[in-house]
């Protein structure tokens, strides 16, 4: 069964505290240019994808372009289901070298005036796109922001700096915002707060990877927020193990009732022959899954962007940014070193559930070891308690 | 663009009086072109040729910034229904008022919410608490709706509701001139109509926007609008009399009692479409739901003759009495309960008490057992056992896909074809799950049908409905009934196919046959609503075991083959006939999708039964 790519619904977006704003952006088309900025999870690509979708049901001549090639991909799905041409959304790189003829290096941008030239000579000048939305595009150098809006009605980007992972040369947000404003107008600007789609005994189990010096992860609005929103769900499952083929036996069942998309998420991409423990690259997780009979897909940075997605993905933490499953299963909490950042994303990439294995003969990388006990229910594989004289026995 | 869309230029609107012209808003000067013209052509030009017609100098796009800047002030150039050519529209067009159609000119996210609830309420009853975010008159009277006698003036972000009242309703409203307050909701089968201003443009590129996964949209009530006469236009003023904010005490519960009933017809309505690659029978509506629909409208005879009775628990999910055990009034309190998921100790208690009452105790325990292990899948393996209470089923459905966060209300049909083989438990896991996730929280369309039988693929939808786009009669008036059923439970149930028939002609259906030797066409209609059924013929399923087998051409080596020999051999794509040991031999060799067109197409004839044993044979390997 192939992933599937949902739009959240429009009560959905309602019941978050920037709802009603998100669901006039998605309709405003009072503008030559725009910037919608927002931290991880605020809702910018939603807004983004929205946009692409109502417009392409218009019949407008659209592209989206983003930087993650997961979230491409996922968003490539929609085509099932919306009719949106898979061609509409693309990397930036992968949309304006063939159209120009010629490479884009992030790392080597080109001049504004040489941008300007190559543009002017490509077949952009005369395709008259209706609106293009630039994702993450603070990723992107400032001459992209000096010349794209000139070859389409409306641009639109989403934008954050917290988020940047090119800082020599990709655009800040005030240096877009005053070269939309300046040169391209209209202008409108949007702004989103945090808005989260974790339950709150997802987020209070995951933010105690992340030091309680980080005010902004600890702050106990965002759970009383989450409790307010009625935002809950069960407790993420903690489950320890010694022997890695019990707790693949007890990964095959949960698999194979994990419903919708599921992600299983690794701290390593490749197989690691220095590091070789069962359940912490994306190549063996693959492989063993893969050998019990259950259709899953697989993405790092040294495979290629898969050309189908499975509802099921092994991918590492990293690569599973922005993105959000049913069900996130992790297959070894424990990792030789310290990457609390890296932990936070994974757990908070769950909608509904999530499954963290602990391996017990790895006590001393153990990041769950310190964790509140009310915070998780625990189960072992090593364990089976008797049902006690008198009870049900279930 | 299509005849008749409006499209601006310099602030001046203008209307297109062929098919195919285009506005090419980029160019300044020559900016119309026709699907005949290579070259653009002036707006003047395009006048002069009879291509469009200049309609308006006002700005559209200034209408809603200047009544931003100053709400009170009333400077907009005010718009009504126009009455529109349109290919599924067969009701009465709207230029006048007639004794009960009232308007609600209502903010388009407004007209969005009131579609996915399948409600028109008053603000105060809002969960998300947003109701004042909307730009429209309703946000001064949270209380009530206010409607209006006559046409109304628009934003260019507003819609004009047409709304169907009943004359006790109207009697029973407040009213202030031309201005009615209702302090209840309305189900949205009232909504008759959708007034768009026509500073939108094309319709149906407008409406084509409306990509909102959970927001049903009708399309065919959509009509463009134009400026009402002036007597026509109210003033609308806050009235001092009635400025209480405070809702009703107890409707809430009764909005949440139609969000349940909603939510159980439109997850039942599909659940037999999600089978028929497993069953080779495809239906749009399982017959159940038209016994139900009796019990619910109180009529007779819509259901097919073979329908079954539905099950008790079905009817009292939907508030009609029905005998019940303890257990299933127990089961009955879960679907109904508001919570963000079903903690595994409630649905433990839950299924500790169905235990008890049970006769095969080990079995249900060790069901039980997986279920609360997290193996849902093997446990309801179990479940569907006919030696079990069916509650037990119902409960493990419930438990499993009761995240409302996780949007399990999706997730649910992606292997019910896989899970469930028993067609009377999963309806009525489907209904208590409709139940329990409510309708609002549905999608208006199936994402997709996982699981669909080759043969009956082509003739069907593959997005079909899931919440009510107010197509016919009949589904407006089992909106009534259940609006009825759950704002008055205590009151008799009264008819309203009288209050819509006047206003809703049924539309144009035109059914065509499936003629085919595959499938058996038993398509039928329930009062004006068509029922798709389709069921895969026996020979229907040999072409199919046909497709499967593994060979390309079939022979005299095979059981098919020597059975086929006599009809195909005329047909055979090589033939030899040698003698071996003093007796003749006949060998021939077939395309084996030569076979299946000759099947297909009725060119021989064949005994399916002794086909099929042949196939069987062939596909143990027992052919020499």
């Amino acid at each position: 069964m192939p992933f599937e790519f949902h739009l959240p619904s429009m009560e959905e977006m309602r019941a978050t505290p920037d709802g009603m704003g998100m669901l006039r952006m998605i309709d405003d088309d009072n503008f030559h240019t725009a910037l919608i900025s927002g931290c991880p999870g605020s809702g910018k690509t939603t807004v983004s994808i929205y946009r692409l979708v109502r417009l392409n049901s218009q019949q407008a001549r659209i592209r989206l372009l983003t930087y993650q090639n997961l979230l491409v991909l996922a968003i490539r799905k929609l085509a099932n289901v919306q009719q949106v041409p898979p061609q509409c959304v693309s990397t930036f790189h992968k949309w304006y070298c063939p159209i120009t003829g010629s490479a884009f290096n992030t790392d080597r941008p080109p001049t504004s005036q040489e941008m300007s030239e190559c543009l002017q000579r490509s077949q952009l000048s005369h395709q008259g796109l209706d609106e293009i939305l630039i994702d993450e595009g603070q990723d992107l150098p400032l001459c992209v922001y000096q010349n794209i809006p000139n070859y389409a009605d409306r641009c639109f980007v989403g934008a954050d700096n917290g988020q940047q992972v090119h800082p020599k040369h990709g655009a800040r947000m005030e240096e877009i915002e005053q070269s939309l404003r300046e040169s391209f107008g209209p202008f409108q600007r949007f702004a989103l707060g945090r808005n989260f789609r974790n339950t709150y005994e997802t987020y209070r189990f995951a933010r105690q990877f992340i030091s309680m010096n980080n005010l902004v992860a600890w702050d106990e609005t965002i759970l009383e927020r989450l409790l307010h929103e009625n935002r809950r769900g069960p407790k993420p499952i903690v489950i320890t193990y010694r022997n890695p083929e019990q707790r693949n036996e007890h990964m095959r069942v949960t698999l194979q009732n994990a419903e919708g998309n599921v992600a299983i998420l690794c701290p390593l991409g490749p197989y690691n022959r220095n590091y070789n423990h069962s359940g912490a690259s994306v190549d063996e997780v693959h492989e063993f899954v893969t050998q019990m009979g259950i259709p899953v897909s697989k993405y790092h940075h040294r495979t290629g962007v898969p050309q189908d997605l499975q509802r099921r993905l092994v991918t590492t933490y990293k690569s599973s940014k922005g993105m959000e499953f049913n069900v996130v299963i992790i297959p070894r909490i424990n990792f030789f070193t310290e990457i609390p950042e890296e932990l936070y994303v994974a757990c908070t990439r769950a909608r509904g559930q999530l499954f963290i294995y602990r391996d017990l003969g790895d006590p001393l990388y153990d990041p769950v070891g310190g964790f509140l006990p009310d915070t998780y229910d625990s189960e072992s594989l090593e364990t089976h308690p008797a049902a006690e004289a008198g009870t049900v026995p279930f | 663009m299509y005849k008749g869309s409006i499209f601006e230029k310099d602030g001046i609107r203008y209307e297109t009086l062929q098919d195919g012209i285009e506005h090419v808003a980029k160019n300044r000067s020559a900016c119309i072109r026709t699907k005949n013209l290579s070259k653009c052509i002036t707006i003047k030009q395009a006048i002069r040729e009879g291509l469009i017609i200049q309609i308006t100098a006002v700005k559209s796009g200034d209408l809603f910034k200047a009544e931003k800047k100053d709400p009170g002030k009333k400077n907009l150039k005010p718009v009504v229904f126009d009455s529109i050519a349109s290919e599924y529209l067969k009701i009465e067009r709207v230029s006048s008022r007639k004794e009960n159609i009232y308007f609600m000119p209502v903010d388009k996210l407004r007209a969005q919410v009131y579609l996915a609830h399948g409600l028109i309420y008053p603000s105060v009853y809002d969960k998300a608490g947003l109701s004042n975010d909307f730009d429209d008159s309703q946000c001064q009277t949270p209380a009530d709706l206010t409607l209006f006698e006559t046409l109304q003036p628009l934003k260019s972000n507003q819609l004009l509701l047409k709304i169907l009242l009943h004359p006790n309703e109207i009697k029973s409203a407040e009213q202030t001139g031309k201005i009615l307050r209702l302090a209840i909701p309305l189900p949205i089968s009232r909504l008759i109509g959708i007034g768009v201003p026509s500073s939108v443009g094309d319709i149906n590129r407008y409406v084509d926007g409306w990509v909102k996964p959970d927001v049903p949209v009708p399309r065919y009530l959509f009509t463009t609008a134009t400026a009402p006469s002036k007597s026509d236009q109210q003033e609308f003023r806050w009235d001092s009399q009635r400025k209480s904010v405070k809702p009703i005490e107890g409707l809430s519960e009764s909005i949440s009692r139609f969000d349940r009933y909603l939510g159980i017809m439109a997850l039942l309505r599909n659940a037999r479409r999600y089978f028929s690659e497993k069953t080779g029978y495809y239906a749009d509506y399982p017959d159940v739901f038209f016994s139900i629909c009796e019990r619910v409208l109180g009529k007779n005879g819509l259901a097919p003759s073979e329908s079954q009775m539905p099950h008790p628990l079905l009817l009292s999910l939907l508030g009609i009495e029905a005998q019940t055990s303890q257990t299933v009034s127990s089961v009955l309190l879960l679907a109904q309960s508001q919570e963000p998921y079903i903690e595994k100790e409630i649905a433990r208690s839950l299924a500790n008490e169905i235990y008890n009452h049970a006769e095969d105790k080990e079995t249900l325990a060790q069901a039980f057992k997986m279920l609360f292990s997290g193996d849902y899948r093997s446990a309801i393996q179990i479940l569907q056992r006919p030696s079990l209470p069916i509650e037990a089923a119902v409960l493990a459905g419930l438990y499993k896909f009761s995240g409302r966060q996780s949007n399990d209300q999706r997730t649910v049909k992606q292997r019910l074809h896989q899970d469930w083989s028993n067609m009377n438990q999963v309806r009525l896991v489907l209904a208590a799950i409709g139940s329990y996730h409510g309708y609002t929280s549905l999608d208006a369309r199936e994402t997709s049908l996982y699981s669909i039988h080759p043969l009956i693929r082509p003739y069907i939808e593959n997005r079909p409905e899931i919440k009510f786009h107010l197509a016919t009669n009949f589904e407006r008036q089992l909106i009534e009934a259940l609006y009825q059923r759950a704002f008055f439970p205590q009151d008799p149930l009264q008819d309203s196919s009288a209050l819509y028939e006047s206003f809703i002609a049924p539309k144009d259906r035109k059914t065509q046959r499936v003629a085919s030797n595959l499938l058996v066409d038993s398509t039928y209609f329930v009062e004006d609503l068509i029922v798709y059924r389709y069921k895969v013929t026996l020979i229907g399923r040999i072409v199919m075991l046909l497709r499967s087998w593994k060979r390309d051409t079939i022979d005299e080596n095979t059981e098919v083959g020597r059975y086929l020999m006599s009809q195909c051999i005329s047909q055979a794509d090589e033939y030899e006939l040698s003698k071996k040991f003093g007796r003749q031999i006949l060998r021939y060799r077939i395309a084996k999708n030569k076979v299946i067109d000759l099947i297909m197409e009725q060119k021989i004839s064949i005994n399916p039964r002794v086909l099929e044993v042949a196939l069987e044979e062939d596909f143990k390997g027992n052919t020499k």
